[in-house]
């Protein structure tokens, strides 16, 4: 280790520098990494070199094996004779050999370059793929937006991931639920838990399908798998969400404490907002306030009640303990503005 | 195979490369080191653990594949991180590329279900719930930035390079580096403290 870290990089960065340690600590690497690093490295290691001390030894060990001197000359008179008849053969050989490695250098030069040549192509399409998707999503033709985004997930493993979430926000957007809902399962499924913003996305996104499908317990699970994921961009969404869900159950079961955890998961979702910036605490309540909206004075959708679902404070209304709540973070927002 | 002393095991693996015993040397840097290459590619990648095992394995297959050119320049861990550190910022190109085909829609969703901007926050003091932030906030920074900080500090000490072997890595002097850590270390607390700028 070099020098004191607190002399080299101060004293105000030695909690960051410890952070980082910390944050190493906690990543733990999977078991089966080791046998699979071996396994396929085994397959690409060049072939074992024989060490010129094998050669010393053997010829150390003919030599002491070689008593007497008429007998070691006539071996080294064999070999010179040897050398001399195999020499030119010796040479020529290695000639082919060399001309031989550059006809393989040169054809793997030739395959290398077919190669990139393809990769750009693949990567031309699916740029072309894409924008048209994207056309056909902003011009509101989700269906063949969704054609589009699917094809390139379907044909690039690589991109999968980014694709189907894609694929499936226009199967939502097309008010085709079932069908979002069975492209993200499908990906999760198997999936062990990881903390990315496309996993945390892709759940965020199932739980707003759950949401519309009217699966209230599964929409809450997805909602919360990010919600309680720490620090991530959707977590102020995801809780307002909860809050929404909560406030439907609230609705059905006239349960009080239905409504104080709807209570408890918009005032997160407030927090969450105003540890980033005051202006987006105020939009948070802003939307708060929008989705107190009915749904006849909403702009009109072909997907129906199901569309404005994930924006639903309407039980809410009329509730006191609510209004009181709304009144106070509004009061205490312009405040603060 | 033998226990190796971890004193050790770079003079071990340099002379089973030179002897050309290649089994053995993948051996002993696999074993010595893989934990230090998944994190660092962990970290550099945000977490996504699939993502960073693809990575991790990558990097030991273009170890193998240059393992006969291994020689006593390098520590066997600098040369690991320098493969590791190309490979994951190309990784980060790649990806840079498909999160901007899907930022659009990204920002589409979350507009709908009420996303946020980027965050900004007053707090002063590191508190727990800063370091909180922290996977967040080494995300916010330049792939560059992040590499040098997991390489210098992101491993237990066995598995952190000093700042001459991280020189060595990305072709700079010592100064440059230590100047590239402090700034790097700077803007990271800068981020965690404001949340951004």
């Amino acid at each position: 280790m070099e020098g004191d870290e607190r002399e080299e990089y101060g004293e105000e960065l030695q909690d960051v520098i410890e952070g980082l340690r910390r944050l190493a600590r906690g990543v733990e690497t999977p078991p089966a990494l080791l046998a699979k690093v071996l396994t396929r490295g085994e397959c690409l290691l060049p072939p074992q070199r024989r060490s010129m001390g094998w050669w010393r030894q053997v010829v150390r060990a003919w030599l002491r094996g070689v008593g007497a001197p008429p007998g070691w000359g006539l071996a080294l008179a064999s070999a010179c004779l040897v050398l001399l008849f195999a020499g030119p053969t010796i040479v020529t050989l290695r000639g082919a050999r060399a001309r031989l490695q550059a006809q393989l250098e040169a054809v793997e030069k030739r395959e290398r370059g077919a190669l990139e040549h393809a990769q750009q192509l693949m990567h031309m399409v699916i740029q072309q793929a894409d924008r048209l998707g994207h056309a056909n999503f902003e011009l509101g033709r989700y269906e063949e937006a969704e054609e589009s985004y699917w094809q390139i997930a379907e044909r690039n493993p690589q991109l999968q991931d980014d694709y189907l979430i894609k694929a499936a926000t226009a199967a939502w957007y097309a008010c085709d639920y079932q069908k979002a809902r069975d492209m993200l399962e499908e990906r999760i499924k198997d999936k062990p838990r990881s903390e990315s913003s496309n996993d945390l996305l892709r759940h965020f996104v199932l739980g707003s399908v759950y949401h519309s499908l009217g699966d209230l317990d599964t929409a809450m699970n997805q909602y919360k798998i990010v919600a309680e994921s720490g620090e991530n961009e959707y977590v102020e969404a995801a809780w307002f969400n909860v809050g929404v869900v909560y406030a439907l159950q609230y609705q059905k079961s006239k349960d009080e404490k239905e409504m104080e955890k709807s209570l408890a998961a918009l005032e997160e979702s407030i927090k969450e907002a105003s540890r980033r910036s005051r202006a987006q605490s105020a939009e948070r309540i802003r939307k708060i306030q929008e989705a107190l909206k009915p749904f006849d004075q909403r702009p009109l959708n072909k997907c129906g009640d199901q569309y404005h679902v994930t924006q639903d404070l309407t039980p809410l209304i009329g509730v006191s303990a609510f209004t009181e709540w709304l009144n106070q973070k509004q009061v205490l927002s312009q405040m603060s503005l | 195979m033998a226990e190796v002393h971890p004193e050790f095991i770079d003079q071990q693996i340099q002379a089973s490369a030179v002897a050309g015993d290649y089994r053995r040397t993948l051996d002993l840097l696999a074993r010595t080191y893989l934990d230090t290459v998944f994190h660092y590619c962990c970290r550099m990648l945000n977490g996504d653990r699939a993502l960073a095992e693809d990575v991790t394995q990558q990097v030991f297959e273009e170890a193998c594949k240059s393992i006969a050119e291994f020689r006593e320049e390098s520590s066997a861990k600098t040369w690991l991180l320098a493969i590791a550190h190309n490979l994951a910022l190309r990784e980060m190109k790649t990806r840079g590329r498909r999160a901007r085909l899907l930022d659009t829609h990204a920002a589409e969703v979350t507009a709908r279900v009420h996303a946020a901007p980027a965050p900004e926050s007053e707090s002063e003091v590191l508190s727990r719930e800063r370091l909180r932030r922290l996977p967040w906030a080494l995300g916010q920074l330049e792939p560059a930035e992040r590499s040098i900080l997991m390489m210098r500090f992101g491993g237990e000490r066995r598995g952190e390079l000093p700042a001459a072997e991280i020189a060595q890595i990305l072709g700079v002097s010592r100064a440059t580096t230590y100047r590239q850590l402090q700034e790097a270390l700077a803007q990271l607390k800068r981020i965690m403290t404001h949340g951004g700028g």
